[in-house]
């Protein structure tokens, strides 16, 4: 394993990934901020969270490109198009089991089952995340197909 | 099926776990509850359709008189049938409990409680369990459990029905259906029986036991409520009714994101076999500032805080521009479709989930949320950029926007005009845009919207008012008037004693008025068929006006008249018939509730010689 290329094409697809969310918000497709919610996970200020939430990110992008690295080599995969593959898988994985039990783990989080206490927390996700708007599902796996084929493409 | 004859609307009571709610009837019928969420498909909606609505009730056998009260300073629903053998009491609520006492045991996701007490003599009861899952679409299979009684699957939702009885007493049949049952017992002086529905759409379900553990979920319910309530800082005149309505706004707001729907159902009819009929489950941003300047009048901030943030967040897909309405998750498309197999309340079709005026462009809301952000900017210590960055781009929207033409508060479907109460709530965004900016001391463009303001003011001074009326009116250079303009001193654009203000309360009140209540408007094309009835916020407007006027003892007047149309409960609809004083629209409604909450805070500030504080 290239050790220099993964953490450098590592980078390069955390940035388009984070980028696409964020574009994403931006244009109104989804709400899903996930510096925010990251970042909330230790702070309760919302700047401070975006940023540690932002650099949390990073590192999440660089660890998760040796297990895709690993992977594709092992399944002699090493292409954009086995890249996109994994990221969908990821992305799904995220949809359909991370972000519904994210509620559990975070402890800024409100549940589905809360109430009547108010919460001054950060709503729930829901199924695939459908809470934070009905692009959601779309934009996440766009953007996990994107860094899977960035990955798969230029790394060597 | 059984067909029932329709229950008046102001014979129901609420109960409600703060994600959603049902409506239980003077019969002892729960003919209204949607699951999981408020504004999710009904499974008991015999309100909207008495034969395929579904329901579930609990009533005595021989013929009885029934009266309706919650527990003190609670959301319990208390209905005692009195009959020619004896007395009998049942009691209503959803099991509730703070998030801790939730964390350390296995507490169901949804459960009704129903508590059976004989008071006196013996009286023999009949329960009839008719779930019918998508507003009455669809019939549901039930499978009996032996002590876990009665479980209803319909997809990945669980309804489970256990009963409290002997079994000597018991005669439960699932009918020849399998979708209905029924069972018949008796109760005497000193008798106790627990009935527990839970919903669940997560397996395995908790299907708490009854008995003694029933009876502590119920004093659990019953101290949370009373803990609650007991945060409520008002003390001061007709104290009761506030304390309810804050109840009942309590039931309306939806507790894991914050949000407060306008009101627990859709379609109740705004004139008997009308077509006004519209799906209120939602959040309309209109109620912001008020519901905002209710609970903090109330001292609870911690609900108006998780409203507010709601707000800003929920927006944040349309963001610069504002929606009339968005879901309880924020969802901004809600587009208006008709169910055609329920035949509406007493025949009032079509019964409509979603909300056509969520395409509207009401100029309003800018002014409502901005002023709700400002009550709260005195009780946070900053807002974040993104916050920071919405509020100036709010204002920025406003000073660019102000021109159009716009659909107006009411939501008339006639087509868009330059109506006077959007401009003065134009004028109250930059007013408070300006404030807000001023108090974290941003930077912005202040100077230019203090300009847009002063315009904004020119045009509705100009052309809003109407001599030969003496009075503001609905658009500008027109001559109708519209009940919308009495909030113009709530919001502070002026006093209430301003001699133009005066004259248009008055003008309002002779014009807009029959049997000492107030229509939204009259003689206006709305774009619909058929007239409704009087508007219940606008009623305590005009109480809030009288007071704020100085005129104290025309707003007591004003208000105890008000107060003598309530329901025994204390519960508000949307609507009031002005010629029988039925209830009609949407119930309970938290706009209502909201007038009521902020003409009684206003008058006892009044009263006692303070400045009434503006939304």
């Amino acid at each position: 394993m290239n050790f220099e290329h993964v953490l450098l094409w590592g980078f390069a697809a955390t940035i388009v990934l984070t980028g696409t969310m964020s574009a994403s918000l931006g244009l109104g497709l989804t709400r899903m901020d996930i510096p925010l919610m990251l970042g909330t996970m230790f702070t309760p200020d919302r700047n401070l969270a975006k940023v540690l939430g932002f650099v949390l990110n990073v590192v999440n992008g660089w660890i998760f490109a040796f297990f895709y690295i690993a992977l594709l080599t092992d399944a002699h995969m090493l292409t954009w198009w086995g890249g996109m593959v994994v990221g969908l898988l990821q992305g799904l994985f995220v949809l359909l089991v991370l972000l519904p039990a994210l509620p559990a783990l975070h402890p800024r989080m409100a549940t589905e089952t809360r109430g009547p206490d108010p919460t001054r927390q950060l709503e729930p996700p829901g199924f695939m995340a459908l809470h934070y708007g009905r692009g959601t599902p779309i934009v996440t796996i766009v953007a996990h197909l994107l860094y899977g084929g960035i990955l798969g493409m230029f790394y060597s | 099926m059984c067909a029932r004859p329709y229950v008046p609307i102001a014979d129901y009571g609420m109960i409600g776990d703060c994600r959603t709610a049902a409506l239980v009837s003077k019969a002892g019928s729960i003919d209204w509850c949607c699951f999981p969420h408020f504004d999710s498909p009904a499974y008991f909606a015999a309100l909207l359709d008495r034969k395929r609505g579904g329901y579930f009730s609990i009533t005595p056998v021989a013929p009885y008189r029934s009266e309706q009260h919650y527990l003190e300073d609670t959301n319990v629903l208390a209905t005692v049938f009195s009959t020619a053998s004896g007395v009998v009491r049942l009691l209503d609520c959803f099991s509730v409990a703070s998030e801790s006492v939730k964390n350390a045991q296995l507490w169901p996701n949804h459960e009704i409680l129903r508590v059976v007490e004989g008071l006196r003599g013996d009286v023999e009861l009949e329960l009839r369990f008719h779930p019918r899952p998508n507003y009455g679409q669809r019939s549901i299979r039930m499978v009996r459990r032996g002590r876990l009684g009665l479980n209803c699957s319909d997809a990945e939702n669980l309804l489970n029905l256990q009963l409290d009885l002997p079994a000597s007493t018991l005669v439960l049949h699932v009918l020849a259906t399998g979708t209905e049952a029924f069972a018949r017992f008796s109760t005497h002086a000193g008798s106790r029986n627990y009935f527990s529905l839970i919903y669940d759409n997560e397996a395995p379900a908790v299907i708490p036991p009854l008995g003694q553990s029933a009876q502590a979920r119920f004093e659990v319910t019953l101290a949370y409520w009373r803990q609650w309530i007991a945060r409520c800082a008002y003390r001061g005149i007709y104290s009761a009714s506030v304390r309810r309505s804050a109840l009942a706004l309590k039931l309306l707001t939806f507790a894991p994101s914050g949000a407060v729907v306008a009101a627990l159902t859709t379609s109740l009819p705004e004139k008997i076999g009308g077509v006004r009929n519209w799906d209120y489950r939602y959040c309309w941003l209109r109620d912001a500032a008020l519901t905002t300047r209710a609970l903090v009048s109330l001292g609870f901030l911690e609900e108006a805080s998780a409203f507010l943030s709601w707000l800003l967040h929920s927006t944040r897909l349309t963001w610069p521009r504002l929606q009339v309405l968005y879901s309880v998750y924020g969802e901004h498309r809600l587009s208006e479709v008709a169910l055609p197999w329920l035949e509406g309340y007493e025949q009032s079709a079509p019964v409509r989930l979603g909300n056509g005026a969520a395409e509207q462009f009401q100029l309003d809301v800018y002014g409502e949320v901005l002023s709700a952000v400002w009550q709260l900017a005195e009780h946070v210590d900053r807002f974040d950029g993104e916050t920071r960055t919405f509020i100036l781009d709010l204002g920025r929207a406003v000073s660019e926007l102000w021109r159009l033409p716009d659909d107006g508060i009411w939501e008339v479907r006639s087509g868009r005009a330059q109506h006077t109460h959007s401009k003065v709530m134009s004028w109250v965004a930059m007013d408070r845009v300006c404030k807000i900016a001023r108090h974290f001391g941003w930077s912005a463009p202040l100077s230019h919207y203090e300009g847009v303001a002063r315009s904004i003011r020119q045009a509705v001074e100009a052309r809003g008012f109407s001599p030969r009326l003496n009075s503001y009116v609905r658009v500008f250079g027109g001559d109708e008037l519209d009940a919308s303009l009495l909030v113009l001193p709530l919001f502070g654009y002026c006093d209430a004693s301003a001699p133009r203000m005066v004259s248009s309360c008055r003008a309002i009140g002779a014009g807009l008025s029959e049997n000492g209540l107030i229509y939204r408007y009259t003689k206006v094309d709305d774009g619909l068929p058929g007239r409704e009835g009087s508007f219940g916020i606008c009623n305590f407007w005009r109480a809030e006006n009288f007071a704020r006027a100085g005129d104290i003892p025309r707003a007591k007047q004003w208000f105890e008249r008000l107060l003598a149309r309530e329901n025994r409960l204390g519960l508000w609809s949307e609507e009031i018939d002005p010629r029988d004083n039925t209830f009609l629209g949407n119930y309970p409604q938290g706009f209502t509730h909201i007038g009521l909450i902020n003409a009684a805070v206003s008058l006892e500030a009044c009263q006692r010689g303070e400045q009434a504080k503006a939304a």
